[in-house]
């Protein structure tokens, strides 16, 4: 793998290609707020000194609206323009540098029905955005990586009996869905533990409610992992084929990198791996000049951060019949 | 009067719907525990199945392994013979692995046979019976774990006793197939 400089010192061209672009979301930017917010100010200012105070405040607020469409059409756009172009450019450059054989498309994801049939999550979404998919081949194993955004709508109402919509987050982060190095036909669900941890034996209890349909509650021989997390399969000798001692390893040390919300599924001879990730992933900001080395460098590193699992978890070992 | 009967009664049948509740999980924990034995003998199986053409593969580069493919192939017709009793079978079964193994390892000489397609097939075949074996190994071991903890805790230990549910030994690898393998190459 060639060294980060290198790899900066080869973008730089392009990088500056694309500063320009930047510059004049900025300029927009200032230009658009100013007009906005200078009579705004005077509208409001004017209002409180004239006797109609109410129609100075209802221009105002007109004055408003308008500036922000402006703002909107005139100078936002150009910003989601640069950042697009920034995607578009950069990232299947540095992709390039950790595996040609992977594609990015920023305007693709991961469909809403294949988010559900992982059974990671209980819940259907019903506002659901996706995006930054990366897919292909990374050595043996052909994977699947987007970002996404699940929410839940929900009712409440209050005690005059005015119901409220909202939305609660069912997921935030990143699904990786990548092709397992053996061969299985059953379900096995890899979910944290909060009950067992929490209350001991009555919270086993409920835990084995917590499964998937089909799905019984597993023991498995590793204390650290049985305290980390809870498995559910639907078939027991499969899914200790699934994971081995070797890979119980792994995953305590991917949860240890990921955090304790990391949930794993296996199902139709495929992992799919959900990792909670609320701070934007692969996104330039438009405060930082184009050619900043840090943000290329950041980028390179969400990147590999999330690749290096398949590495992590051995998927690339192909000396089973699965090739 | 009248309430104290319906006390005993609801006492009774409190004490009966317990019962029944130990014996049926009891019950469940006994098969669990024979459902595992039956994937690790279907999985034993499976590697019997390898026997003839790992030997015949290997046979033509390491003639030196005479002795070994003679163990295997006598430990397989022991097997099928279907005479011996579940803990003999087992020793021979422990037999097996360490001896196809070390046909695997003496390939490690011979470049002709390692690249071998067929070779390679068999090879990833073993690999994944091995570790489907082990897999097995561990889910018996688990319902093992379970039955035995049913078995000496307190209340079920009493209703264990008084329907014969006994304790089952976990699996624990021998000694043969724990070891290194080592291949002797002075043919």
């Amino acid at each position: 793998m060639r060294d980060v400089a290198e790899i900066i010192q080869q973008m730089m061209p392009t990088l500056e290609r694309l500063e320009p672009g930047r510059q004049l979301y900025r300029r927009r930017q200032k230009t658009y707020l100013l007009v906005l917010f200078i009579p705004l100010l005077a509208l409001i200012a004017i209002s409180f000194a004239i006797e109609a105070r109410m129609i100075g405040f209802i221009i105002a607020g007109v004055w408003f609206v308008i500036g922000i469409l402006l703002y909107q059409f005139r100078a936002a756009s150009h910003g989601q323009m640069y950042i697009t172009h920034y995607k578009r450019t950069v990232i299947p450059a540095l992709l390039e540098t950790i595996d040609p054989n992977l594609q990015y498309d920023p305007n693709s994801g991961i469909p809403s029905s294949t988010f559900v049939g992982t059974e990671l999550f209980n819940s259907s979404p019903d506002r659901y955005s996706t995006e930054d998919l990366i897919q292909g081949n990374h050595g043996k194993t052909y994977l699947q990586l987007a970002e996404i955004d699940a929410e839940e709508r929900r009712t409440r109402t209050d005690s005059k009996g005015r119901s409220e919509t909202y939305y609660v987050t069912i997921f935030d982060g990143l699904l990786l869905i990548a092709d397992f190095h053996k061969h299985f036909h059953g379900r096995t669900f890899v979910f944290p533990d909060k009950a067992e941890k929490t209350f001991g034996n009555v919270g086993r209890f409920f835990q084995k409610m917590g499964g998937r349909p089909d799905t019984g509650l597993l023991r498995l021989e590793d204390p650290e992992f049985e305290n980390a997390f809870a498995v559910y399969s639907t078939d027991e000798v499969e899914a200790r084929y699934i994971l081995s001692t070797a890979m119980l390893r792994r995953i305590l040390d991917m949860r240890s990198r990921f955090g304790d919300e990391v949930r794993l599924g296996f199902k139709e001879s495929c992992l799919f791996l959900s990792v909670p990730h609320s701070s934007p992933y692969l996104e330039p900001t438009t405060s930082l000049p184009a050619t900043d080395t840090g943000q290329v460098q950041n980028m390179l590193f969400e990147l590999r951060y999330f690749l290096d699992t398949v590495e992590e978890l051995d998927l690339n070992t192909r000396i089973w019949t699965k090739e | 009067m009248r309430s104290t009967l319906f006390l005993l009664v609801g006492c009774g049948g409190f004490f009966l719907l317990v019962l029944i509740l130990i014996y049926n999980g009891l019950v469940a924990k006994r098969n669990m525990v024979r459902n595992a034995f039956s994937s690790i003998d279907v999985n034993l199986r499976k590697r019997h199945d390898l026997i003839p053409s790992l030997v015949e593969t290997v046979k033509g580069f390491a003639r030196h392994e005479e002795s070994t493919f003679t163990r295997l192939i006598e430990a397989r017709q022991q097997i099928h013979s279907g005479h011996l009793s579940e803990s003999e079978r087992l020793r021979v079964e422990e037999q097996i692995g360490p001896g196809m193994q070390r046909l695997l390892a003496v390939a490690e000489d011979y470049p002709e046979l390692r690249s071998s397609s067929h070779f390679l097939n068999l090879q990833r075949n073993l690999t994944e019976i091995e570790e489907q074996i082990s897999a097995a190994r561990r889910a018996y071991n688990a319902a093992v774990y379970e039955i035995n903890t049913a078995v000496e805790s307190f209340p079920s230990n009493l209703v264990a006793s008084a329907f014969g549910f006994q304790r089952h030994d976990f699996f624990e690898a021998s000694a043969d197939s724990r070891g290194p393998i080592h291949v002797n190459m002075n043919s």
